[in-house]
């Protein structure tokens, strides 16, 4: 039961890592490999700030969210505008290239050994079976807010309607009229804040290394192709199952093979639906 | 002065010369058809209209403002619409929102819903078909949507890229009728149809493309009884024989 | 000296053969196998198990080279049917599996690993034993130099590497490009798999933290200074290389910077080169040149 309830914690940081994901995989059509690092990046950001710099922890992670939103904009703008012409694949390699860079730093800046953010007490809440912390509640919190907040942007809004459509057929949306640029801009902000969120709130349930948000990567990836690429929800359903699935392969099966159960729901879904469970053609 | 005047147009795709020297122009409430073999370039000539396919020299002005320089955004903004032969609407969004991105951002909303209804007006099909997902239109539907959208921001000037391709004959005439009609509300239209006798039955003047190059060009009606364009473009067997249509 | 100078050679022969297969994969064919170093770790363990179960080396050689290309066969088959994208993150996640399986699998070590792997011509007297190695190892990579060669000039080398430069050519081979870019991929594992297996028996030990995950990038980004030509990505990965493993001394030299800083600063570098020779062209110094071409515009120009 305790399992359980880690699984939808960690599902729902692996779902806002996923919808980060997706937004940059559907408009720009590549995998951002170093979504992994901007996690980590928003996590020691609100670390060196809180710890370092002894602001309290809320402005400490607004702070961060903002500096890493920045950063990632600034990653689109050196690393990736450059290449808009060019194939696919030469994006992915050069976000390995960003992915190293922000890792490098970061262990550069603060070190390589284990710290974690300097919370208040953390009290748990028993709720019969199992109980949760208070983190717990902030992190499910935010991720339905902001799944919703991106939800409505992505359907509702003006913005997030030219977003589709440049996913949906390029070269339809520049004889539209629309101005891609704007929209690669926004879809990068965007996916940049949320992945910033995520970073931090994953940084307040787990001890930081440079390697935190990378070993979320491969789970992050799996949701999105389970949800299907370019699916808000499907992207937050998707963390769900991967966090309920790798939590409870720690007790069923071994602590040591969660990133094994992330690969096998991958391959699965490659295999059997590889447009993932939400797509609609 | 003319409404679009191409002039020497050269473009292609990496090394490739596709367009070499392609000269096409349209006048006010005219209709023109540009008909030829496939991989002449008659796709690739509306792309480099529009900026898609950035013309390597030669000229395209419209209402006498030269586009070769300018971004697609910028010339489509300008009052031209271009209808693509493939993916011509977006699949995942929905009716209503394909229509509505054909009206820039900060359009009013009356103007925006004035807009919808003059279009809906002439495709009355699409009416209930408005919070649909474009995926789930028919083959037929889905080129009304096209035309629809490219009809949606009172264009100056409408570019067609086969607009009957890949649908049941008799929605084929269905879609032909409606280029009349556009036709007919003052819209000059450029064009492009696989279907080379109809099109050019109903227009005005034709261009015969070859291998990137002008061929022939003219009065439809002219081009339509000249017995080497039969024989070469329009599938006739001997000049003067009963027309057999095109098996293909 | 000599012998030391005899094992930085052998070395650069096994990096010059992981040059080769990522380069086939990469340079030839466009594709991204985020997991290169797991195919290289499945070589080494593979062969040394064989042997330390009494498997003739060069028996036990072959079956690595098969199980490489074996492992890479469905990965290539699940993924290369739809965007290239997949193939990158299905390798990424195959690589981060062998590594976690490797550390905690016990009858290949763990964390530990394996040692005690016999050595390539172990019999030989140790004066004379490095010489022999590099002479063999240097005669296997000419080998692969030549078969390479071969394989790249054929008409199917033609194929890839029309598949990689444009979607137009892709698109009227239809659902054959898949079956090229597979054949591409096992190729280039096997390859990594041999260079595992020759790695194994000359260093004697094998344990998971040798094959990091950054190794792959390290190699990545060595092909691409160098060009998809074979000898551009080899000679590109050597010269890489060794300026990595050059600023190893440069702490010894009295810079006030720490080991581990230095392997982040490497981290830093090898992640803004591929930011930025991404953005330049991407043939690299030497970029493959076709035979036939030369000689039509040599033609040409007569
Ligand atoms: N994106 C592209 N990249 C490379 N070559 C292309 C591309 N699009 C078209 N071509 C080539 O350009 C030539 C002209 O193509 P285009 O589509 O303009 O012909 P078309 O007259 O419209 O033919 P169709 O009647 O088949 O539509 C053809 O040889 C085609 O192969
Ligand atoms: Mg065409």
């Amino acid at each position: 039961m305790q399992a359980a309830a880690d699984g939808v914690v960690v599902g729902a940081m692996v779902g806002l890592a996923a919808l980060g994901l997706t937004l940059v995989w559907a408009v720009e059509r590549f995998p951002n490999i170093a979504q992994g690092d901007t996690l980590t990046l928003a996590a020691y950001l609100t670390f060196g700030l809180s710890v370092g710099a002894q602001l309290p922890i809320v402005p400490a992670a607004v702070l961060a969210v903002g500096g890493t939103t920045l950063a990632v904009q600034a990653a689109y703008q050196t690393a990736f505008r450059p290449l808009r012409t060019s194939p696919r694949v030469t994006l992915l390699v050069a976000s390995i290239g960003v992915a190293l860079v922000i890792r490098a730093i970061v262990s550069l800046v603060w070190g390589t050994r284990l710290q974690s953010y300097d919370l208040p007490v953390r009290r748990a809440i028993s709720l019969g079976l199992f109980h949760v912390s208070l983190v717990d509640i902030v992190i499910l919190v935010t991720v339905l807010g902001l799944v919703g907040a991106v939800y409505w942007i992505l359907y509702r809004s003006r913005a997030g309607i030219e977003m589709r459509a440049v996913a949906d057929v390029p070269d339809l949306a520049r004889v539209t009229g629309i101005d891609t640029r704007r929209v690669l801009r926004f879809t990068w902000l965007l996916s940049g804040f949320v992945t910033a969120v995520a970073g931090v709130l994953l940084g307040a349930k787990i001890g930081l290394t440079p390697l935190l948000g990378w070993n979320l990567l491969l789970a992050a990836f799996a949701a999105t192709v389970l949800g299907s690429v370019g699916h808000p929800l499907g992207a937050i359903a998707g963390g769900f199952v991967l966090g309920l699935a790798m939590e409870l392969s720690t007790v069923f099966i071994s602590p040591t093979f969660k990133e094994a159960i992330a690969f096998v729901i991958l391959a699965a879904v490659l295999l059997f639906r590889p447009r993932g469970l939400l797509a609609g053609r | 002065m003319a409404v679009l005047e191409a002039h020497h147009v050269v473009a292609g795709y990496g090394d490739s010369v596709v367009l070499d020297g392609v000269s096409v122009s349209v006048e006010e409430t005219e209709l023109v058809a540009v008909i030829g073999p496939n991989g002449a370039g008659k796709s690739t000539l509306l792309k480099s209209i529009v900026g898609l396919v950035p013309p390597r020299s030669g000229s395209v002005t419209y209402h006498g403002t030269e586009l070769t320089r300018l971004t697609t955004e910028r010339i489509v903004r300008m009052g031209l619409s271009y209808v693509p032969q493939v993916e011509n609407v977006f699949p995942s969004l929905t009716v209503r929102e394909n229509l509505e991105l054909m009206l820039p951002a900060q359009t009013p909303r009356p103007e925006r819903q004035r807009h919808l209804e003059d279009t809906l007006r002439l495709f009355p099909v699409l009416t209930s078909r408005l919070p649909m997902s474009a995926s789930v239109l028919s083959g037929g539907e889905r080129q009304m949507l096209a035309l629809a959208r490219g009809l949606m921001n009172r264009p100056g000037l409408l570019l067609l890229d086969e607009p009957t391709a890949a649908v049941a004959p008799i929605v084929v005439d269905e879609i032909l009728r409606k280029v009349e009609e556009i036709r007919g509300s003052g819209v000059p239209v450029l064009l492009v149809e696989q279907n080379a006798r109809r099109a050019l039955a109903m227009s005005d003047r034709g261009y015969i493309l070859e291998s990137g190059r002008n061929a022939l060009s003219g009065p439809a009606r002219e081009l339509l009884d000249d017995p080497e364009v039969g024989r070469l473009y329009l599938g006739l067997r001997t000049p003067g024989s009963d027309r057999a249509p095109r098996s293909s | 000296m000599a012998p030391y100078l005899a094992s930085l050679l052998l070395f650069g022969g096994i990096y010059a053969m992981l040059a080769l297969g990522l380069n086939l994969q990469w340079g030839h064919t466009g594709l991204v196998n985020l997991g290169f170093v797991a195919f290289f770790a499945l070589g080494a363990y593979s062969a040394a198990l064989l042997t330390l179960n009494g498997v003739p080396l060069l028996v036990a050689a072959v079956i690595a080279v098969v199980i490489a290309g074996l492992v890479a066969y469905p990965l290539g088959r699940l993924t290369l049917r739809l965007q290239d994208d997949y193939l990158a993150i299905v390798t990424f996640g195959f690589a981060e599996v062998v590594r976690i399986l490797l550390l905690n699998t016990r009858w290949v070590g763990g964390a530990d690993g394996l040692t005690g792997i016999p050595q390539l011509f172990g019999p030989l007297a140790a004066d004379v034993r490095p010489f022999i190695q590099l002479g063999a190892v240097l005669m296997v990579v000419a080998l692969v130099l030549v078969l390479a060669r071969r394989l790249t000039e054929s008409p199917y080398g033609r194929v890839l590497r029309a598949i990689r430069d444009s979607a137009e050519a892709a698109r009227s081979l239809g659902k054959e490009t898949e079956g090229y870019k597979v054949v591409a991929l096992v190729l280039g594992s096997a390859l990594a798999g041999l260079a595992g297996a020759i790695y194994a028996h000359y260093i004697g030990y094998v344990s998971p933290d040798q094959f990091d995950p950054s190794l792959t990038f390290l190699i990545f980004t060595g092909i691409v200074i160098g060009g998809s030509s074979h000898w551009g990505a080899a000679v590109g990965t050597l010269v890489f290389i060794a300026a990595m493993e050059a600023t190893r001394f440069l702490g010894d030299v009295g810079l006030p910077i720490s080991q581990s800083d230095f392997a982040q600063l490497r981290l830093l570098v090898i992640g803004l080169l591929l930011i930025v020779l991404m953005q330049r062209k991407r043939e690299g110094l030497w970029p493959y040149r076709h035979r036939e071409r030369v000689r039509v515009t040599r033609d040409a120009a007569a």
